[in-house]
């Protein structure tokens, strides 16, 4: 089956099995490898991109339900300011260790941050209670998630005061 | 497995027809890819549904919300309509999976999957939320609390498909339910049990999961309280509840915790609507 879709902005398009995984399909097809299979069950969230601007696991989308879509993977958000400020709270706060998670962090994060930017913590958990981190315990991730969340308003300040 | 991703709701009605068994739907596809990776789906045929217009969206007519089969788990816990008329449900569903499968978990998938432990199930069967069930020459209303008959066994007859889930307003606006979902993680974690509640002119409708084959109402335990709404005692009651329950042991948790946490938060639920 033709599938056609946009992905970090381009389009493209594919001949392939319309059952495949979006997972397989980004990693293998497209060589973005930000995007992480773990539990393969949605339990974790290493694989997380948005799809039609909204996080989701890669790992239960079949590659038909993107059909006419867009996805988002971490390697495109990355490009984006939004993008490169979370990434640098995450290093400032040292909310990284082994940074197999991070991908899908960083995709939940920009998600909450575009649409919800609240430094309330328990809104935070909440929204990242889909992904989980074996190394840091958390702590840090949220401290990451406020700094960001901090520096946006500042920005947003500044552009006020201008 | 061979893929069909029909036109339009006709076409789809017709290959339900058509097709010889072994066929399974697909919409939002977060119980099928689990199925897929334990090998348990092999040569089925597999229809695709979420891109029909006629299952998404959430309407009140009258006296009822009708929600589309694939409308998803989050859209209903975010609308406002929800929201308004049956907060209920919007505030229940946030105990559903994480917000990275809500986003495209379906509220009829969640249903037919057939899952003792659906996490929709006991709350649209205290609000007493009805099935409609369409083939290519009939449409029928099924109540939700007809559904099932056993453990993965439905009354959806292989032609049918669930178009939409109706719930009327009078339970979902006057009273006010209570549910609780224990399990061993709060973003996502498949219930130990599950129990939805709601008092309303002396009776109750109550319900539970993951502590039978099928989600279902605790008839016992409410023809019980409706007897003894104000002067219950706890023995009686825990013999009502053991009439309606047949919870198992297994390496979520076992039968002895199951019993005695239903049990708990059912006294809860009538201490705090008495209490109200």
């Amino acid at each position: 089956m033709i599938i056609k879709f946009s992905l970090n902005g381009k389009n493209t398009s594919l001949d392939t099995d319309p059952m495949k995984r979006l997972l397989d399909i980004l990693r293998e097809n497209y060589n973005l490898l930000s995007v992480k299979e773990s539990c393969g069950e949605g339990e974790c969230g290493a694989c997380t991109v948005l799809l039609n601007g909204l996080p989701v696991t890669s790992c239960l989308i079949n590659i038909i339900q993107v059909d006419g879509g867009s996805v988002i993977t971490a390697e495109g958000i990355s490009e984006t300011s939004l993008g490169k400020l979370i990434a640098a709270s995450f290093t400032e706060t040292n909310a990284v260790q082994c940074g197999f998670c991070f991908p899908g962090f960083l995709v939940t994060t920009y998600h909450y941050l575009q649409h919800d930017p609240d430094c309330d913590e328990n809104k935070i958990k909440n929204a990242l209670s889909g992904n989980i981190c074996r190394c840091t315990g958390y702590q840090k991730i949220i401290e990451a998630v406020q700094l960001a969340c901090r520096k946006l308003a500042d920005q947003e300040h500044k552009h006020e005061d201008v | 497995m061979k893929m069909y991703k029909p036109a339009t709701l006709q076409e789809t009605l017709s290959l339900l027809t058509e097709l010889p068994a072994k066929k399974l739907l697909l919409a939002g596809g977060s119980d099928i890819n689990i199925l897929i990776k334990q090998d348990k789906i092999t040569d089925e045929n597999i229809i695709y549904i979420n891109h029909l217009p006629e299952l998404h969206g959430i309407d009140m007519c009258c006296t009822k919300l009708v929600i589309g089969a694939a409308t998803t788990i989050s859209e209903i816990s975010h609308s406002g309509v929800i929201r308004q008329y049956c907060p209920f449900l919007a505030d229940s569903l946030h105990d559903f999976a994480s917000p990275l499968i809500a986003g495209f978990a379906t509220l009829a998938g969640n249903i037919a999957n057939s899952s003792p432990t659906a996490d929709t199930v006991p709350l649209l069967l205290v609000l007493d939320a009805r099935l409609v069930l369409k083939s290519l020459t009939t449409t029928r209303m099924l109540p939700l609390t007809e559904f099932y008959t056993g453990y993965k066994q439905t009354r959806l007859q292989d032609d049918e498909l669930i178009i939409a889930v109706e719930i009327p307003l009078q339970y979902a606006c006057r009273y006010k339910p209570q549910y609780i979902k224990i399990g061993s993680r709060t973003a996502l974690t498949i219930a130990k049990a599950a129990l939805a509640f709601v008092k309303y002119d002396n009776k109750f409708r109550i319900a539970a999961g993951s502590l039978n084959e099928y989600p279902r109402r605790l008839y016992s335990v409410e023809e019980y309280l409706s007897l003894h709404p104000d002067d219950y005692n706890d023995n009686d009651l825990l013999n009502a509840l053991k009439k309606d329950i047949t919870p198992i042991t297994d390496f979520r948790s076992d039968k002895e915790y199951r019993l005695q946490v239903c049990f708990n938060y059912l006294q809860k639920f009538l201490k705090s609507t008495n209490s109200s």
